[in-house]
């Protein structure tokens, strides 16, 4: 021991003598971190009427869930489905790589409709531009007809000989969509999005009330007084600045009222703007069967079908697996629920069945049952919930999380996912009564202490809970995988 | 001559055995009658699911606790087998089309859940409806509909509720 430790232990024991009547035994706990490199979440969004705005609230909180892996240093994946067990759009497909650009009238029609999927290949930097000899709301319905590459917003497209597919949807659009870029190559897709409009009649068409929007979250409204003169085009951008997004003269920004998605189906933190493709990955729109079936179309989700074509990378074997279900209904799934968890477990291997932090099943729905038959579980501004029975056991059975659908704010459910996703101990009971200012804690790579990683401070880094005798850390602050806590303090005088 | 005394208690003292309360064996064996057996299992969650860890540290099929069965499967301590579970709720335990009945077995609805109908003729009276193409069956809540199938209100243009019906999207479970 050296001078300076000397002094010290006889400071705080003499503190301690004097102030408070504590003895001079001094204890060590060491606590090993859970060992969670991985997690696979498989978030299931109930995407039929009413659920506009949880998707919505889901979407906000993208980025607190995300930082409790970053700090945590798990690497995780997320892939989203809908409830919709119906659609053969949904029917367990990742959603992703698609979406809608449609330009409603001040009427509230539909004037043009344009819906591209990954097969479009809108890939990163990669516009797509609607062949001239398409320029129709019919025509531009239908990739073949649309030009991949050929980027020049603001000006009459090139030609690129695409003549395959034909109209999906008889718009009668004056104004039309002819090209857009979802995925820049060299700027932030907050900055560099853009969407090109032409005026296809022979007359000006004044844009004042009409919006760009999709089945999802996004809206933007024209600002007053925009008119595209008869033959014209117009370019909307994320941002105007054409410093700043790549290059484009663009008249109106559209910032983050108006987004396109990336041909992203699973986020990974590898994927730039994670948080945006998110937000788009949970709006899914309230266009879904009426009927839901969570752990059908969970089931769906990893089938070997779809995880060896449409699904492909999102299992990892070394990966924990958790399933995520957002609904304000219950499932009405046909097989009984432990069938889907015996399913779910088989999935990863024998050790699931017991070990939950291989396999969880986490709901965020009506939790609580109501007090009589027919009645809602929970309300809230955004509406009723039934009970989500179903979920609710399976849940229990999993060790996952249960969180109720109607709380306004999910910041803290989506902190609670965060944290149950990732394993790790939040809180650690000393085995003794401390002193509390005598506490030291600091966290190694090993239990030989070989290794320091940081020193901890008292109320900075982590409190004291006098109530269950433990250290507890905020969730930015949990000490990460297979990391150990070291507590040294002086016991408190009559402390066992 | 201390070199001889250890030789000496090595011997005599430990005898053949390989280990002993003094002499652990290697991480992952056990200490039998002075020998090291590599053991198999130290806990039942080191064996296959429906197996279980037994006083011979090594897997055996069966049970020794709930945990040791598959999800919705009991372990009979007695006979060390996993049961299935009897049911107690028609929605949670039972396949679609199925009640729970007071034995804890799951069986099969009778009646004219989801029939193909034309018109409310084809759906057995008694209350029951055709509604798009499929009979639903009078109910008063959802406890009297089997797992799936949702007792909701048929409104008329006016909005008033007529009947309750056990319904579902009977097309989705053909």
């Amino acid at each position: 021991m050296n001078a300076r430790s000397a002094w010290g232990l006889t400071l705080v024991g003499l503190g301690g003598c004097i102030d408070y009547g504590y003895t001079q035994a001094r204890q060590e706990d060491v606590f090993p971190q859970n060992r969670i490199n991985s997690v696979d979440v498989l978030l299931v969004i109930d995407n039929s009427c009413s659920m506009v705005e949880e998707q919505a609230n889901l979407a906000v909180n993208f980025d607190s869930f995300i930082q409790i892996f970053e700090s945590a240093e798990i690497t995780w994946q997320i892939g989203v489905v809908t409830t919709d067990t119906e659609s053969e759009e949904f029917s367990g497909r990742f959603v992703g790589g698609d979406d809608e650009i449609m330009l409603i009238d001040a009427a509230g029609e539909v004037a043009d409709e344009v819906r591209y999927d990954s097969s479009w290949g809108a890939t990163e930097g990669v516009s797509l531009s609607l062949d001239p000899s398409y320029m129709s709301a019919l025509d531009n319905d239908s990739e073949g007809r649309w030009c991949r590459g050929a980027a020049s917003p603001g000006s009459v497209n090139p030609a690129c000989g695409a003549g395959d597919g034909e109209g999906a949807s008889d718009r009668y659009g004056a104004v039309i969509v002819t090209e857009f870029l979802a995925d820049p190559g060299g700027v932030d897709d907050s900055l560099g999005e853009w969407v090109e409009l032409t005026n296809v009649s022979a007359s000006d068409v004044d844009l004042s009330d009409w919006a760009l929007a999709d089945h999802g979250k996004n809206l933007w409204s024209f600002p007053q007084g925009t008119v595209i003169p008869a033959g014209s085009v117009w370019v909307g951008a994320r941002s105007a600045d054409s410093g700043v997004n790549g290059g484009v003269t663009a008249t109106a920004a559209f910032e983050g009222e108006f987004t396109l998605n990336n041909d992203v189906r699973v986020l990974s933190p590898e994927v730039e703007g994670a948080a945006e493709i998110f937000s788009e990955l949970v709006a899914q729109g309230t266009t879904g069967a009426g009927i839901e079936m969570g752990l059908e179309a969970a089931r769906l989700a990893l089938s070997d079908t779809l995880l060896n074509g449409h699904n492909a990378g999102f299992l990892r074997d070394s990966a924990n697996l958790s399933v995520v279900i957002v609904s304000d209904e219950e499932d009405s799934s046909p097989l009984p629920v432990d069938e889907y968890l015996n399913i779910y477990a088989a999935i990863k291997g024998d050790e699931a069945y017991r070990d939950h932090s291989r396999m969880s099943v986490s709901g965020v729905v009506g939790d609580e049952p109501p007090p009589f038959d027919g009645q809602p579980s929970c309300s809230s501004s955004n509406g009723n919930a039934d009970y989500g029975s179903r979920y609710v056991y399976a849940a229990y059975q999993t060790g996952g999380l249960l969180d109720s659908i109607c709380n306004d704010d999910f910041a803290p459910i989506v902190q609670d996912l965060g944290l149950t996703l990732t394993g790790l101990e939040q809180n650690f009971t000393l085995s003794r009564l401390p002193v509390v200012d005598s506490l030291e804690v600091s966290i190694y790579e090993s239990a030989d202490r070989s290794t320091k990683i940081r020193d901890l401070t008292l109320d900075v880094d982590y409190s004291f809970v006098e109530e269950t005798n433990s250290l507890s850390f905020s969730p930015d602050q949990i000490p990460g995988s297979e990391q150990f806590v070291v507590a040294s303090y002086l016991v408190r005088s009559g402390s066992k | 001559m201390s070199w001889l005394l250890a030789l000496f208690l090595s011997c005599g003292g430990a005898g053949d055995f390989e280990c002993s309360e003094e002499k652990a064996c290697a991480f992952g064996a056990v200490c039998v009658e002075g020998q090291c057996q590599t053991q198999a299992c130290a806990t039942s969650d080191q064996c296959p699911i429906e197996q279980f860890c037994n006083a011979d540290r090594s897997c055996q099929p069966g049970c020794a606790e709930d945990s040791d069965c598959l999800f919705g499967d009991l372990c009979d301590t007695e006979t060390a087998t996993c049961e299935s579970r009897e049911c107690t709720d028609t929605r949670i335990d039972c396949a679609y089309g199925e009640f729970c009945n007071a034995a804890g077995e799951c069986y099969e609805a009778a009646g004219y859940y989801c029939r193909e109908c034309e018109d409310d003729n084809d759906c057995g009276g008694n209350g029951n409806y055709c509604l798009s193409g499929y009979c639903g069956v009078s109910c008063q809540s959802d406890s009297d509909c089997p797992s799936g199938y949702d007792c909701l209100p048929l409104t008329d243009l006016s909005g008033t509720v007529v009947t309750y019906q056990c319904w579902t999207y009977c097309w989705l479970y053909e």
